[in-house]
């Protein structure tokens, strides 16, 4: 079956979409706003080592707005992203929802954070890892409403547990495939 | 009705499960079993948001089973079949949002 793009109805582009680039890592962002705002975010990925970047495509609200942690991000120009483990999936799952502006998923779903960088959003109790991050650039969509960001990463933190010498870190992801949460447990060693 | 379609649509859905149980204290008998599928799709979407992710599935099987009882004769036929779409439409949306 080849399906053309330009007839499909938004829903089925995402549809096909989601379920063929698989599995998407899962950057769990937080910012600073009226307060701290949590949200997960599956439009991923690392872009190059050198400069250190990564984009994250941040859509809109129900109504048209931009979403918090674009809106704090573009104010701010900083960000912290968190990695996701298997006991953290129901609340980041919960941390998707829509609050009103200044209405801290943190604080909602009971999000611990902790102040580890200074002049960084905080980062979430028990993630492996963050990644404290500075905006570098958007990018216009051409009239689209989902603004892609490439951040530059600043610094990073690592769970000292989970990482052995040269910075090798191990631990169980949580990536997203199609509508479903995945947990990414098997390797395999080339 | 309309109640219940304003609190899916806001994703109110404790609150549109205790209005579709009024309803069901007062619904005539052909409409009982899709009502009761409306409380389940709502159940289903509350533990959907919440992550509560066990029961999504069997409280939305559920809900699909009682849409059998959708009949065109039945007098609010239209009304139930705009609130089953609705449903349908919310679940889809949270299941995109991350």
């Amino acid at each position: 079956m080849i399906v053309s793009f330009d007839e499909l109805k938004l829903k089925d582009r995402y549809k096909i979409m989601s379920r063929s680039i698989i599995p998407r890592p899962i950057a769990w962002i937080v910012t600073e706003g009226k307060g701290v705002n949590v949200a997960p975010f599956s439009y991923f990925t690392g872009l190059s080592s050198e400069p250190p970047t990564l984009i994250v495509s941040i859509g809109h609200k129900k109504e048209g707005s931009p979403k918090d942690t674009l809106a704090n991000i573009i104010a701010t120009k900083k960000c912290t992203i968190c990695s996701v483990t298997p006991q953290q999936l129901k609340q980041m799952h919960q941390s998707s929802q829509s609050l009103e502006y200044g209405q801290s998923e943190a604080k909602e779903f009971g999000i611990h954070t902790k102040q580890v960088v200074e002049d960084y959003p905080p980062m979430i109790v028990g993630s492996p890892t963050a990644l404290f991050c500075s905006l570098y650039q958007t990018i216009d969509l051409k009239g689209s409403k989902t603004v892609p960001v490439i951040l530059k990463i600043e610094k990073a933190y690592m769970d000292d547990t989970l990482t052995k010498e040269g910075f090798d870190i191990e631990f169980v992801p949580v990536g997203r495939v199609g509508k479903e949460y995945c947990i990414c447990d098997k390797k395999i060693v080339p | 009705m309309f109640y219940y379609i304003d609190t899916v649509t806001e994703k109110r859905f404790g609150e549109a499960m205790d209005l579709a149980k009024q309803m069901l204290e007062v619904c005539e008998d052909e409409s009982a079993p899709v009502i009761e599928g409306l409380i389940s799709a709502a159940n289903s979407l509350e533990c959907l948001k919440m992550g509560e992710f066990d029961r999504v599935e069997e409280l939305w099987n559920a809900f699909e089973e009682s849409k059998k009882f959708l009949m065109p004769q039945n007098r609010h036929y239209a009304l139930l079949l705009e609130t089953t779409l609705v449903l349908e439409n919310i679940k889809e949306e949270i299941e995109k949002i991350v």
